[in-house]
Protein backbone atom coordinates (compact mmCIF):
# COMPACT_ATOMS: atom_id res chain seq x y z
CA UNK A 1 0.00 0.00 0.00
CA UNK A 2 1.27 3.57 -0.70
CA UNK A 3 1.38 5.14 2.38
CA UNK A 4 2.91 8.76 0.75
CA UNK A 5 0.23 10.78 2.15
CA UNK A 6 -1.12 8.47 4.53
CA UNK A 7 -2.14 10.64 8.03
CA UNK A 8 -2.10 9.54 11.19
CA UNK A 9 -4.64 10.05 13.53
CA UNK A 10 -3.70 9.50 17.06
CA UNK A 11 -5.32 8.12 19.75
CA UNK A 12 -7.73 10.90 21.01
CA UNK A 13 -7.54 12.88 17.78
CA UNK A 14 -9.80 13.37 14.67
CA UNK A 15 -8.76 15.13 11.09
CA UNK A 16 -11.00 16.05 8.08
CA UNK A 17 -9.76 17.11 4.48
CA UNK A 18 -10.87 17.14 1.05
CA UNK A 19 -7.46 15.71 -0.26
CA UNK A 20 -7.92 12.83 -2.43
CA UNK A 21 -4.86 11.55 -2.23
CA UNK A 22 -4.66 11.38 2.00
CA UNK A 23 -5.43 7.86 3.39
CA UNK A 24 -6.22 8.71 7.13
CA UNK A 25 -5.50 5.98 9.28
CA UNK A 26 -5.99 4.94 13.02
CA UNK A 27 -3.33 2.59 13.99
CA UNK A 28 -3.71 -0.40 16.62
CA UNK A 29 -7.21 0.57 17.78
CA UNK A 30 -7.79 -1.93 20.63
CA UNK A 31 -10.89 -0.67 22.79
CA UNK A 32 -10.65 2.34 21.23
CA UNK A 33 -12.95 3.05 17.79
CA UNK A 34 -12.04 4.26 15.10
CA UNK A 35 -14.62 6.26 13.39
CA UNK A 36 -14.67 7.04 9.86
CA UNK A 37 -17.10 9.45 7.60
CA UNK A 38 -17.40 10.34 4.34
CA UNK A 39 -19.75 12.23 2.01
CA UNK A 40 -19.24 10.72 -1.71
CA UNK A 41 -20.76 13.53 -3.20
CA UNK A 42 -18.84 16.69 -1.75
CA UNK A 43 -15.53 14.07 -1.44
CA UNK A 44 -15.14 14.98 1.83
CA UNK A 45 -14.21 12.46 4.76
CA UNK A 46 -12.99 12.49 8.00
CA UNK A 47 -11.73 10.20 10.90
CA UNK A 48 -11.54 10.27 14.85
CA UNK A 49 -9.63 7.73 16.96
CA UNK A 50 -12.44 7.55 20.13
CA UNK A 51 -11.24 6.26 23.51
CA UNK A 52 -13.50 6.89 26.05
CA UNK A 53 -17.12 6.52 25.78
CA UNK A 54 -18.49 10.05 27.83
CA UNK A 55 -16.61 13.21 29.01
CA UNK A 56 -19.10 13.14 31.90
CA UNK A 57 -16.88 10.09 32.77
CA UNK A 58 -13.98 12.24 33.24
CA UNK A 59 -13.52 12.77 37.02
CA UNK A 60 -12.18 16.31 36.25
CA UNK A 61 -12.70 18.66 33.05
CA UNK A 62 -10.31 17.76 30.04
CA UNK A 63 -10.62 18.95 26.94
CA UNK A 64 -9.88 17.22 23.33
CA UNK A 65 -11.72 14.13 20.90
CA UNK A 66 -11.00 11.81 23.29
CA UNK A 67 -14.68 11.02 24.53
CA UNK A 68 -17.61 10.09 22.05
CA UNK A 69 -19.77 12.67 23.10
CA UNK A 70 -17.34 15.06 21.88
CA UNK A 71 -15.65 14.23 19.11
CA UNK A 72 -18.67 13.07 16.93
CA UNK A 73 -20.14 16.42 17.03
CA UNK A 74 -16.66 17.87 16.18
CA UNK A 75 -16.39 15.42 13.52
CA UNK A 76 -19.29 15.79 11.66
CA UNK A 77 -19.07 19.92 12.12
CA UNK A 78 -15.68 19.71 10.53
CA UNK A 79 -17.00 18.01 7.48
CA UNK A 80 -20.20 20.54 7.47
CA UNK A 81 -17.25 23.35 7.06
CA UNK A 82 -15.45 21.50 4.30
CA UNK A 83 -18.74 21.50 2.70
CA UNK A 84 -20.21 17.81 3.30
CA UNK A 85 -24.25 17.39 3.20
CA UNK A 86 -25.29 16.02 6.10
CA UNK A 87 -27.51 13.96 4.41
CA UNK A 88 -25.14 12.41 2.14
CA UNK A 89 -22.26 11.31 4.82
CA UNK A 90 -21.43 7.51 5.01
CA UNK A 91 -20.21 6.40 7.90
CA UNK A 92 -18.07 2.69 8.53
CA UNK A 93 -16.91 1.98 12.53
CA UNK A 94 -13.75 -0.60 13.39
CA UNK A 95 -12.61 -1.39 16.98
CA UNK A 96 -14.45 -1.59 20.51
CA UNK A 97 -12.73 -4.30 21.15
CA UNK A 98 -12.33 -5.91 24.52
CA UNK A 99 -8.50 -6.14 25.16
CA UNK A 100 -8.01 -7.77 28.92
CA UNK A 101 -10.62 -10.81 29.68
CA UNK A 102 -9.30 -11.21 32.90
CA UNK A 103 -11.95 -10.24 35.58
CA UNK A 104 -9.03 -8.50 37.83
CA UNK A 105 -8.88 -5.49 35.72
CA UNK A 106 -11.98 -3.40 36.59
CA UNK A 107 -10.92 -0.46 35.32
CA UNK A 108 -10.96 -1.59 31.54
CA UNK A 109 -14.61 -3.40 32.02
CA UNK A 110 -15.92 -3.44 28.84
CA UNK A 111 -14.89 -0.72 27.72
CA UNK A 112 -14.73 -1.20 24.26
CA UNK A 113 -18.27 -1.96 23.88
CA UNK A 114 -18.93 0.98 25.84
CA UNK A 115 -17.25 2.89 23.19
CA UNK A 116 -19.23 1.38 20.61
CA UNK A 117 -22.55 2.56 22.76
CA UNK A 118 -21.65 6.12 23.06
CA UNK A 119 -20.52 6.20 19.25
CA UNK A 120 -23.46 4.78 18.45
CA UNK A 121 -25.60 7.17 20.57
CA UNK A 122 -23.41 10.56 19.23
CA UNK A 123 -24.26 9.11 15.73
CA UNK A 124 -27.86 8.54 15.99
CA UNK A 125 -28.12 12.73 17.27
CA UNK A 126 -27.73 13.10 13.66
CA UNK A 127 -29.62 10.36 12.15
CA UNK A 128 -26.01 8.75 10.62
CA UNK A 129 -26.20 4.50 11.75
CA UNK A 130 -23.22 3.33 10.81
CA UNK A 131 -22.95 1.54 7.08
CA UNK A 132 -20.65 -1.03 7.91
CA UNK A 133 -18.97 -2.00 11.14
CA UNK A 134 -16.35 -4.20 12.20
CA UNK A 135 -16.45 -3.77 16.24
CA UNK A 136 -16.15 -6.12 19.50
CA UNK A 137 -13.78 -9.43 19.53
CA UNK A 138 -10.42 -9.42 21.31
CA UNK A 139 -8.05 -8.45 18.42
CA UNK A 140 -6.91 -4.92 17.57
CA UNK A 141 -7.39 -3.22 14.21
CA UNK A 142 -6.14 -0.64 11.88
CA UNK A 143 -8.73 1.45 9.97
CA UNK A 144 -7.79 3.35 6.32
CA UNK A 145 -10.06 5.71 5.03
CA UNK A 146 -8.99 6.23 1.28
CA UNK A 147 -9.78 9.43 0.55
CA UNK A 148 -9.78 8.93 -3.39
CA UNK A 149 -12.36 6.22 -3.73
CA UNK A 150 -13.86 6.80 -0.09
CA UNK A 151 -12.74 2.93 0.69
CA UNK A 152 -12.71 2.15 3.85
CA UNK A 153 -9.99 -0.55 4.98
CA UNK A 154 -9.62 -2.87 8.33
CA UNK A 155 -6.63 -4.86 8.93
CA UNK A 156 -6.65 -7.08 12.05
CA UNK A 157 -4.20 -8.21 14.13
CA UNK A 158 -3.27 -11.44 11.95
CA UNK A 159 -2.39 -9.39 8.84
CA UNK A 160 -5.75 -9.83 6.86
CA UNK A 161 -7.13 -6.70 5.06
CA UNK A 162 -11.19 -6.54 4.55
CA UNK A 163 -12.83 -3.47 2.95
CA UNK A 164 -16.07 -2.17 4.80
CA UNK B 1 10.40 19.17 30.50
CA UNK B 2 8.04 21.71 32.07
CA UNK B 3 6.64 20.84 35.45
CA UNK B 4 3.74 22.99 34.36
CA UNK B 5 2.78 20.67 31.24
CA UNK B 6 0.90 18.45 33.70
CA UNK B 7 -1.73 20.49 34.60
CA UNK B 8 -2.79 18.32 38.28
CA UNK B 9 0.62 17.60 39.41
CA UNK B 10 3.26 20.55 38.37
CA UNK B 11 6.52 18.85 39.60
CA UNK B 12 9.70 20.69 40.27
CA UNK B 13 13.05 19.92 39.20
CA UNK B 14 14.27 19.04 42.59
CA UNK B 15 11.01 16.52 42.91
CA UNK B 16 11.46 14.92 39.23
CA UNK B 17 14.70 14.06 39.91
CA UNK B 18 13.91 12.50 43.46
CA UNK B 19 10.71 10.44 41.79
CA UNK B 20 13.68 9.50 39.11
CA UNK B 21 16.00 8.22 42.17
CA UNK B 22 12.88 6.36 43.15
CA UNK B 23 12.29 4.35 39.80
CA UNK B 24 15.69 3.39 39.44
CA UNK B 25 15.91 1.39 42.44
CA UNK B 26 12.61 -0.02 41.17
CA UNK B 27 13.80 -0.63 38.04
CA UNK B 28 17.20 -1.97 38.96
CA UNK B 29 15.10 -4.42 41.51
CA UNK B 30 12.92 -5.56 38.80
CA UNK B 31 16.15 -6.57 36.99
CA UNK B 32 17.10 -8.30 39.41
CA UNK B 33 14.28 -10.47 39.98
CA UNK B 34 14.07 -11.23 36.10
CA UNK B 35 18.01 -12.18 36.28
CA UNK B 36 16.99 -14.63 39.00
CA UNK B 37 14.39 -15.86 36.94
CA UNK B 38 16.27 -16.90 33.83
CA UNK B 39 19.74 -16.94 35.17
CA UNK B 40 21.58 -14.37 33.52
CA UNK B 41 22.50 -11.12 33.88
CA UNK B 42 20.12 -8.36 33.17
CA UNK B 43 20.54 -4.29 32.91
CA UNK B 44 18.44 -1.74 32.26
CA UNK B 45 18.69 1.88 30.60
CA UNK B 46 18.39 5.07 33.07
CA UNK B 47 14.88 5.69 33.21
CA UNK B 48 12.85 8.48 31.28
CA UNK B 49 10.55 10.56 33.08
CA UNK B 50 7.99 11.78 30.31
CA UNK B 51 5.17 14.05 30.68
CA UNK B 52 3.52 13.73 27.09
CA UNK B 53 0.43 14.34 25.19
CA UNK B 54 -1.75 10.58 25.45
CA UNK B 55 -1.72 10.55 21.43
CA UNK B 56 2.38 10.37 21.97
CA UNK B 57 2.51 7.40 24.58
CA UNK B 58 2.34 4.80 21.63
CA UNK B 59 4.98 6.18 20.01
CA UNK B 60 7.13 5.39 22.57
CA UNK B 61 6.90 1.63 21.73
CA UNK B 62 7.74 2.00 17.92
CA UNK B 63 5.25 1.57 15.19
CA UNK B 64 1.11 1.33 16.77
CA UNK B 65 -0.05 -1.58 14.34
CA UNK B 66 3.05 -3.86 14.96
CA UNK B 67 2.37 -6.85 17.11
CA UNK B 68 4.20 -7.36 20.28
CA UNK B 69 3.52 -9.53 23.52
CA UNK B 70 3.02 -7.32 26.30
CA UNK B 71 2.23 -7.97 29.85
CA UNK B 72 -0.20 -5.82 31.84
CA UNK B 73 -0.07 -5.49 35.65
CA UNK B 74 -2.66 -2.24 37.99
CA UNK B 75 -1.13 -1.41 40.95
CA UNK B 76 -3.72 -0.82 44.01
CA UNK B 77 -3.19 -0.19 47.85
CA UNK B 78 -2.14 2.89 49.55
CA UNK B 79 -1.10 4.40 45.50
CA UNK B 80 -2.39 3.37 42.04
CA UNK B 81 -0.84 3.29 38.51
CA UNK B 82 -0.28 0.35 35.56
CA UNK B 83 2.46 -1.08 34.65
CA UNK B 84 2.93 -2.41 30.82
CA UNK B 85 5.89 -4.60 29.87
CA UNK B 86 6.01 -4.45 26.09
CA UNK B 87 8.38 -7.30 24.22
CA UNK B 88 8.50 -8.03 20.73
CA UNK B 89 7.13 -11.55 19.48
CA UNK B 90 10.53 -13.02 19.33
CA UNK B 91 12.32 -11.36 22.35
CA UNK B 92 9.16 -13.35 24.36
CA UNK B 93 9.93 -16.66 22.24
CA UNK B 94 13.42 -16.24 23.92
CA UNK B 95 12.30 -15.92 27.20
CA UNK B 96 9.56 -18.39 26.88
CA UNK B 97 12.55 -20.89 25.92
CA UNK B 98 14.28 -20.03 28.69
CA UNK B 99 11.91 -20.71 30.96
CA UNK B 100 10.02 -23.53 29.59
CA UNK B 101 13.10 -25.38 27.63
CA UNK B 102 11.18 -25.23 24.49
CA UNK B 103 10.38 -22.26 22.02
CA UNK B 104 6.64 -21.30 20.82
CA UNK B 105 5.65 -22.19 17.42
CA UNK B 106 6.00 -18.88 16.21
CA UNK B 107 3.01 -19.10 13.84
CA UNK B 108 0.34 -20.59 16.18
CA UNK B 109 -1.05 -18.38 19.43
CA UNK B 110 0.80 -18.36 22.67
CA UNK B 111 -0.69 -21.70 24.57
CA UNK B 112 -1.64 -21.57 28.44
CA UNK B 113 1.86 -22.34 29.60
CA UNK B 114 3.57 -19.99 27.58
CA UNK B 115 1.33 -17.14 28.70
CA UNK B 116 1.41 -18.34 32.05
CA UNK B 117 5.42 -18.29 32.10
CA UNK B 118 5.39 -14.46 30.77
CA UNK B 119 2.81 -13.82 33.19
CA UNK B 120 5.25 -14.97 35.76
CA UNK B 121 7.99 -12.47 34.13
CA UNK B 122 5.63 -9.68 35.03
CA UNK B 123 4.78 -10.69 37.94
CA UNK B 124 8.26 -10.62 39.13
CA UNK B 125 9.65 -7.90 37.69
CA UNK B 126 6.65 -5.72 38.91
CA UNK B 127 6.88 -7.10 42.01
CA UNK B 128 10.40 -5.99 43.03
CA UNK B 129 9.99 -3.06 41.13
CA UNK B 130 7.32 -2.06 43.61
CA UNK B 131 8.90 -3.46 46.38
CA UNK B 132 11.73 -1.14 46.19
CA UNK B 133 9.36 1.58 45.61
CA UNK B 134 7.17 0.84 48.80
CA UNK B 135 10.28 0.62 50.73
CA UNK B 136 11.11 3.97 49.53
CA UNK B 137 7.58 5.39 50.40
CA UNK B 138 6.21 3.12 52.91
CA UNK B 139 3.30 2.49 51.33
CA UNK B 140 1.65 -0.56 50.64
CA UNK B 141 1.92 -1.21 46.89
CA UNK B 142 0.02 -4.63 45.21
CA UNK B 143 0.14 -5.43 41.53
CA UNK B 144 -2.84 -7.16 40.26
CA UNK B 145 -2.44 -10.72 38.39
CA UNK B 146 -0.88 -10.27 35.48
CA UNK B 147 -2.67 -9.88 32.11
CA UNK B 148 -0.74 -11.41 29.01
CA UNK B 149 -1.64 -9.14 25.51
CA UNK B 150 -0.79 -10.84 21.95
CA UNK B 151 -1.95 -7.61 20.24
CA UNK B 152 -0.66 -4.46 18.26
CA UNK B 153 1.26 -2.13 20.09
CA UNK B 154 -1.72 0.31 19.97
CA UNK B 155 -4.10 -2.20 21.37
CA UNK B 156 -1.98 -3.44 24.67
CA UNK B 157 -1.25 0.48 25.42
CA UNK B 158 -5.53 1.34 25.24
CA UNK B 159 -5.31 -0.83 28.37
CA UNK B 160 -3.16 1.58 30.95
CA UNK B 161 -4.54 5.27 28.44
CA UNK B 162 -7.82 4.65 29.45
CA UNK B 163 -7.27 4.86 32.49
CA UNK B 164 -4.55 7.67 32.67
CA UNK B 165 -7.36 9.59 29.99
CA UNK B 166 -10.48 9.41 32.34
CA UNK B 167 -8.21 12.04 34.17
CA UNK B 168 -5.18 13.43 32.54
CA UNK B 169 -4.60 15.21 28.96
CA UNK B 170 -1.03 14.12 29.58
CA UNK B 171 0.52 10.88 30.82
CA UNK B 172 3.35 10.62 32.60
CA UNK B 173 5.24 7.68 32.09
CA UNK B 174 8.29 6.37 33.44
CA UNK B 175 10.22 3.42 30.81
CA UNK B 176 13.52 1.74 30.97
CA UNK B 177 14.95 -0.67 28.75
CA UNK B 178 16.10 -4.19 29.74
CA UNK B 179 18.34 -6.39 27.81
CA UNK B 180 20.90 -9.27 29.03
CA UNK B 181 24.42 -8.96 27.59
CA UNK B 182 23.69 -10.66 24.30
CA UNK B 183 20.58 -8.72 23.65
CA UNK B 184 18.53 -11.78 23.31
CA UNK B 185 16.27 -10.39 26.11
CA UNK B 186 15.10 -6.75 24.95
CA UNK B 187 11.79 -4.95 26.22
CA UNK B 188 10.27 -2.15 27.69
CA UNK B 189 8.62 -1.91 30.79
CA UNK B 190 6.18 1.47 31.14
CA UNK B 191 5.08 2.53 34.29
CA UNK B 192 1.87 5.20 34.49
CA UNK B 193 1.80 6.51 37.98
CA UNK B 194 -1.59 7.79 39.46
CA UNK B 195 -0.91 11.85 39.69
CA UNK B 196 -3.14 11.79 42.97
CA UNK B 197 -0.90 9.03 44.02
CA UNK B 198 2.23 10.70 42.83
CA UNK B 199 1.89 13.48 45.27
CA UNK B 200 1.20 11.24 48.17
CA UNK B 201 5.03 9.16 47.48
CA UNK B 202 6.78 12.09 46.69
CA UNK B 203 5.68 13.30 50.81
CA UNK B 204 6.44 10.02 52.09
CA UNK B 205 9.93 10.04 50.20
CA UNK B 206 9.97 13.84 51.64
CA UNK B 207 9.09 13.04 55.08
CA UNK B 208 11.54 9.81 55.27
CA UNK B 209 14.53 11.79 54.02
CA UNK B 210 14.37 14.17 57.01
Amino acid sequence: MNDHNTISVGIGELYATRDPSAVLAAYGLGSCVGVSVFDPVARVGGLAHIMLPSSKDATQQTSGYKFADIAIPALLQRLLELGSMPRSLVCKIAGGAQILMAPDHMNSFRIGERNIEAVMNALQQYNIVPKAMDTGGSHGRTLRLLMGTGQVLVRTVGGDITEL
Amino acid sequence: MKPSMLSTASLTESELGQLRKAVSLGFANAASGLSLMVDRRITVSSPGLRIIPIGQVPGLVGKPDEVVVAAYLSISGDAAGHILLVLSPDAADDLVEMLVGYRPDAMAALDDVERSALGEVANVTGSFFLSAIADATDLLLQPSPPAVIVDMAGAALDVPLIAVAMTMEEALVIDTRFADDDHQINGLFLMFPDVASLRLMLERMNRLDE
